[in-house]
């Protein structure tokens, strides 16, 4: 099979002339005591204003950290090296001092938690939460930021949000948490949303209503959402595009539709077997992946997912293919991979 | 809250019965005779004997506890055996603003010192100012107080003359003068515990700047000086709040190397004085009223952790 050579993540996106953000050779090592681990190894993507994307991956597959790097943001102590591009609008944040990246969180990207339970200080009430964030970057008066916070909650649909405010997290439920950590990532009207696993710590039913506010607020507010999570049913419906993610790295970027119709790499492929289908039989065995993500200390020589891929060859295991549209194919869609999943409907090499 | 409060005030009362009956039991345990005390040697032994059924030493132990507490219940801690024979409670009263003065003033001083060093410390840890510091504060921890005060009366009173020693000026003779003469003292106390507080509440830090909340504050794009104070010190405080507590009662009680070395006339100096001249009723006041001073504060340290942590202020009621 031939693939062109233009790596699909730098062609520039239909339509839009000017993505909103652009991540370009993205790598971010993290320094432990065993060595450096390669938590995201040269990551590119684009995504436009107003476009949802989809990264999703198994635990350890970088995908959170990709989230916090593209945005230059890091737990206090860690000990990383980041290098590669970050455009947002044009500028590079990672060529930004801090004081530059202040301004631009919470102002112009916001960010959503895994846990509400730990997202919110436990010590400070819903309203200072919200209204710290308006005051700093609105410039808000006292007041007026708590008469945005309080319209903010109603917002993320959050009942008698005028008595939530001098609640204290704790006396929320899970649900309602979540809700005012997006009011939170919201509050000063962002161009693009990093939601890490918004749902995952919560309850199926709440689960739903959280994505479906997301949705909500997204056509509401025009934002750009890069959506991570673990579970591809999460992005389902939900995502323009999708980006799996394996071993720090994207094997397959396409079209949400097109991926799940007809994954083209190994490890989406296995991903979507996974997961349970409303028309299997009752009672019948999911199909799991083999064996584990590998050490991203020390990653295997070629494609990482060789060892765990039926269709491996030899080359796999020498050569780590590039992330590349097909030759003729879907310009949109790209994987790496060098005995791709030959399309069900379609005719295929 | 009610409920929760007369249970603190029956926690209190049983821990100052305890101290009490400890004190009083003293005068049985330590050896040495009261009536030798008061008359002093060389008299016979029918006139030891006498002076001992005139104070009641040879009523039963519950009997002379129960007329001491009575008394002590209603403010009358005795008169000291030593003459002038002056009055327990005045003699306290006199005695404990210095020591109180000295503890609080020497806490301050270390909190504000050590707040700000343990914030730098946490969130540049493991960075070579982070080891400056912790260096610094295990070399401080290791030097007696003695030694400190030695040095500290050295640089500054006598090779630049700044601080005036072993002088005291009461509160009540101007609040310049009384805190210019308890600077010194103060600093020495402060030092050592300096050294303790950030040592607690950078190790309590570090692991609060893990938290997600941290993060998310950050993601609100909040300087992190904000973080530090707003986000990251209520919940980080427990420990150096406990350990204040302690402190308090602890320095109120037993700075008696820095009284002295200061001549201060403090707590500490007032009862290691009176224990050596065998003046029980002396010893058994100061050690009430200190109990009652480290109760109190530990019982106010527990009120607090309700404000640093509103999750706790609701288990409480």
């Amino acid at each position: 099979m031939s693939q062109s050579p233009l790596p699909a993540d730098t062609r520039p996106p239909a339509g839009d002339p000017a993505p909103l953000l652009v991540v370009d050779d993205l790598r971010t090592e993290i320094h432990t005591r065993r060595g450096d681990m390669k938590a995201v190894d040269g990551v590119s993507l684009t995504l436009n204003a107003g476009e949802t994307l989809g990264i999703v991956g198994e635990s350890g597959s970088g995908k959170s950290v990709l989230g916090r790097t593209i945005m230059g943001l890091y737990t206090t102590g860690a000990t990383m090296t980041v290098s590669g591009r970050v455009l947002m609008d044009g500028t590079d944040i990672h060529a930004l001092t801090d004081a530059g990246r202040r301004e631009l969180w919470g102002s112009d990207v916001g960010m959503v938690f895994q846990d509400p339970m730990s997202a919110l200080n436990p010590v400070k009430k819903i309203g200072l939460h919200l209204t710290e964030s308006l005051r700093r970057h609105g410039g808000l008066s006292r007041a007026a930021a708590r008469a945005r916070a309080e319209e903010l909650l109603r917002l993320v649909g959050i009942p008698e949000p005028g008595r939530r405010l001098g609640q204290y997290p704790h006396e929320l439920s899970g649900g309602m948490r979540q809700r005012v950590v997006i009011a939170m990532a919201l509050a000063n009207g962002p161009k693009l949303l990093i939601a890490d696993e918004p749902t995952t710590a919560l309850d199926v039913t709440v689960q739903k209503q959280i994505l479906d506010l997301l949705g909500r607020l997204q056509a509401e507010l025009g934002m750009a959402i890069i959506l991570v999570s673990h579970n591809l049913q999460v992005v389902a419906g939900r995502a323009n595009r999708v980006a799996v993610m394996y071993a720090g790295r994207i094997v397959e970027l396409a079209d949400a539709d097109a991926l799940f119709a007809a994954p083209r790499h190994p490890y989406t492929e296995a991903l979507l077997s996974a997961v349970p289908r409303l028309h299997h039989p009752p009672h019948s065995r999911l199909e799991a992946i083999d064996g584990s993500p590998p050490d991203m200390v020390a990653p295997p020589q070629g494609c990482r997912f060789a060892p765990r891929c039926r269709y491996a060859g030899d080359d796999c295991r020498q050569v780590s293919p590039r992330l590349l549209s097909e030759a003729g194919g879907d310009a949109a869609r790209a994987f790496a991979c060098h005995h791709p999943v030959r399309p069900v409907n379609a005719g295929g090499s | 809250m009610a409920r929760g409060v007369l249970k603190r005030l029956a926690e209190i009362a049983v821990v100052l019965f305890v101290v009490s009956v400890g004190t009083f039991a003293l005068v049985d345990l330590t050896p040495g005779d009261p009536a030798i005390t008061v008359l002093g040697e060389g008299h016979t032994p029918a006139e030891y004997a006498a002076l001992r059924e005139e104070m009641g030493l040879n009523d039963p132990f519950l009997v002379r506890y129960g007329s001491w507490l009575g008394s002590a219940l209603q403010g009358d801690l005795g008169a000291s055996l030593i003459p002038p024979n002056s009055d327990v409670a005045e003699r306290i009263a006199a005695a404990l603003p210095v020591s109180a003065e000295v503890a609080v003033l020497g806490l301050v001083m270390a909190l504000v010192v050590s707040v700000p060093l343990a914030m730098w410390s946490a969130y540049h840890a493991d960075g070579r100012v982070d080891r400056i510091i912790s260096a610094g504060t295990f070399g401080v921890l290791s030097v007696p107080s003695f030694l400190a005060g030695l040095l500290i009366i050295m640089v500054f009173s006598n090779q630049l003359g700044w601080f005036p020693r072993a002088e005291w000026v009461r509160l009540g003779e101007g609040l310049g003068g009384n805190l210019y003469h308890a600077f010194l003292p103060a600093l020495t106390i402060a030092l050592a515990e300096t050294a303790m507080f950030t040592r607690i509440l950078r190790g309590d830090l570090i692991t609060t700047l893990q938290e997600d909340f941290i993060l998310a504050a950050k993601a609100k794009g909040m300087p992190a000086a904000r973080v530090l104070f707003s986000d990251a010190l209520r919940p980080s405080s427990f420990s150096l709040i406990t350990l204040l507590g302690i402190s308090l009662g602890r320095l109120i009680g037993s700075t008696v190397i820095v009284e002295y070395l200061f001549a201060l006339p403090g707590m500490g100096t007032l009862i290691i004085g009176s224990a050596d001249k065998g003046d029980f009723p002396m010893v058994q006041g100061a050690v009430l009223v200190i109990a009652l001073i480290y109760v109190l504060a530990n019982a106010l340290i527990d009120l607090s952790y309700g404000y640093l942590d509103p999750r706790i202020r609701r288990a409480h009621v």
